[in-house]
């Protein structure tokens, strides 16, 4: 006798908590979509919405006017000097936080000596600010090099102060 | 500036020297006065007294045939040879010409060696020059000469370089043409050509590159130099008649500095960092048969031939600055040129006569040009002054030496005789530099034999 009687109170249970259930349910169901009606009334109709293309890599984007700051060297060397390494820290910096660029490092020397001797001390020179940002950190494969010698001198006059501008490497980028 | 620079050699050709000029007073045409010129220094130059190369007057004072081009003979031939470094115009001294004993006498007493005349036939259009020693009466030299009416200064220069030859071994460089370098658009440089005399500038290249350095083939038929492709220094070479080039080489790195070997036209030596720095080779001009010549890891470029083939001098800083060295051929026995203390030296340059060497030297700032006896020795500066002094080469007579020359505000090509003398001026405007003189021009275009 006893045991029939929690079944039977179990069985009321049972039943009623499955329709407390279901009513409750259908209360959700009916109440979302008229929350989603009020929310869509504002919106435009229909047509799939348009996802903003993101970026394939995780790096910034390069700005426009990104440019690299030109070393200077003294006569007949192609030693870097100390006034030069906030110039060339700043280069790599740069390299370093636009990791798509790329860039070609041109070394140059005043007019005196021979053109092929010039040529050689600007490779010179451009081979040291290379080391420098390989030593960096920055990718080999990023950089090139050249050199023109005497023969694209910054300044054309033959004063001291015309040689010193043309003692250089500048940076050109080559790719964003 | 007396210089002993062409020392034995010349002492024994020209210890004769004498020379004198003798100017028909009582001819129809004003003469220049020639006043008796003595060098300085010494007799070492050898005198030669210019006599005829008129035009020729009928009996009535009619001038027959073109009389101007036979004037410009002459005018061009006394300066041809007054600069050539061997020679030297005198005039017949004025308290001589009363003096017994003949022409030929007072030629002598006024101390010239040599007697030089020359007389036009066919009608104008030749002159036939005569040469003659004064103290044996001996006709050393008779050769008729075409006059070209449109370029007579081209027959005077064949008529000067026969001499210049005779006396001074090598042929004369003065009917020749240098090479040079000069911007045309405003980045790249081309070849220019300009006669040794000033004259026919005329652009060569049309390449729209870089490029740098050139020189001569021994044939004169080509010239190669070095020009920037879009990676490299690259060799190339360009025939003087057609403006063809072909490459040399495609190596990486930069390739710089060829010249022609002077007794093999199918090798050049020059400086590469194709192994990493600059080094010297030679190859063949297809760029094959490469060879490698110096092995230092320092900078090692500029190679320049003796005439004999047999050794290379070049510009190295291995010692820590640039300076001349000396080698075999087949790159033994290095060694510096000079002792020089605290040297910067550079651009060196053999002389086709193999007994000195020229090469610019570091002054303060600027560049000033020095030659030297391959052993060294006699290292003589033959510049000085304000402008830097760059690029020397050497005549193909190896008399005069043609450089490039800031002293006028700009780079432009100058020629000076071998003692630093008689400098002038050969090109005009601005930014033109790096010169290379050719190989003498044989003449037979002028000479009416033609037999050499």
């Amino acid at each position: 006798m006893f045991k029939s009687k929690v079944l039977m109170i179990f069985a009321l249970g049972l039943a009623v908590s499955l329709v407390g259930l279901t009513g409750c349910s259908s209360k959700k169901k009916t109440t979302e979509p008229v929350k989603q009606e009020t929310k869509t009334q504002t919106q435009r109709p229909s047509a799939p919405a348009v996802v903003p293309k993101a970026p394939e890599r995780t790096e910034e984007s390069v700005p426009r006017d990104l440019a690299f700051t030109t070393i200077y060297f003294d006569f007949d060397k192609s030693d870097l000097k100390s006034d030069q390494r906030a110039a060339l820290s700043k280069n790599a910096q740069l390299l370093s936080r636009y990791k798509s660029v790329k860039i070609r490092v041109e070394g140059h020397c005043d007019e005196r000596g021979t053109e092929e001797y010039n040529i050689a001390l600007g490779q010179r020179r451009a081979d040291a600010v290379v080391n420098y940002l390989t030593n960096y950190g920055i990718s080999s494969s990023r950089i090139r090099s050249i050199s023109y010698g005497e023969m694209r001198p910054s300044d054309s006059g033959h004063s001291d102060g015309a040689w010193a501008k043309n003692r250089r490497a500048e940076i050109s980028i080559t790719a964003r | 500036m007396a210089q002993k620079s062409i020392a034995q050699k010349k002492n024994s050709f020209y210890l004769l020297s004498l020379l004198i000029i003798f100017i028909f007073a009582g001819k129809a045409f004003a003469q220049p006065e020639v006043h008796l010129s003595i060098r300085a220094g010494g007799s070492d130059y050898v005198g030669v007294n210019i006599d005829g190369f008129e035009a020729v007057q009928d009996t009535s004072g009619v001038f027959t045939g073109d009389s101007v081009p036979i004037l410009a003979v002459r005018n061009t031939l006394a300066n041809d040879l007054d600069q050539s470094g061997i020679f030297k115009i005198i005039a017949l001294h004025d308290s001589l010409k009363s003096q017994t004993g003949g022409l030929f006498a007072q030629l002598r007493n006024s101390g010239a060696k040599y007697y030089l005349f020359g007389k036009t036939s066919n009608n104008g259009t030749t002159v036939n020059v005569n040469l003659v020693d004064l103290k044996t009466a001996l006709t050393i030299l008779g050769e008729e000469y075409i006059i070209h009416k449109d370029r007579p200064w081209h027959t005077a220069h064949v008529i000067a370089d026969d001499l210049i030859e005779l006396f001074g071994g090598l042929r004369g460089s003065t009917a020749s043409q240098i090479a040079y370098m000069t911007p045309y658009k405003a980045k790249n440089n081309e070849i220019f050509l300009i006669d040794a005399d000033g004259r026919g500038n005329r652009q060569l290249s049309y390449s729209n590159s870089l490029s740098i350095s050139p020189n001569w083939s021994p044939d004169g038929k080509n010239l190669v130099f070095s020009t920037l492709t879009e990676e490299n220094w690259v060799l190339r070479t360009i025939n003087v008649s057609t403006g063809r080039t072909q490459d040399i080489s495609d190596w990486p790195g930069q390739s710089l500095s060829p010249s022609f070997s002077p007794v093999n036209p199918d090798i050049i030596a020059f400086s590469a960092s194709r192994d990493g720095n600059n080094e010297i080779y030679t190859c063949r001009t297809d760029g094959k048969n490469l060879r490698r010549l110096t092995n230092h890891y320092k900078l090692d470029l500029s190679p320049t031939w003796s005439p004999d083939g047999k050794k290379i001098a070049f510009t190295s800083d291995r010692s820590g600055q640039p300076m001349i060295y000396v080698m075999n051929s087949d790159g033994s026995g290095v060694h510096r040129l000079t002792d020089r203390l605290n040297a910067y030296e550079g651009s060196p340059c053999w002389s086709p006569r193999g007994d000195r060497l020229v090469f610019v030297v570091l002054f303060d700032r600027s560049f000033d040009i020095a030659t030297a006896s391959p052993s060294g020795d006699d290292t003589v500066i033959l510049t000085s002054g304000p402008g830097s002094k760059e690029n020397p080469r050497w005549s193909p007579d190896g008399l005069k030496i043609v450089y490039t020359s800031t002293v006028g505000g700009s780079k432009n090509l100058y020629i000076m005789n071998s003692d630093g003398s008689n400098v002038r001026l050969l090109t005009k405007g601005i930014n033109n530099f790096s010169p290379a003189w050719a190989p003498a021009s044989s003449g037979n275009d002028t000479r009416v034999s033609s037999r050499r």
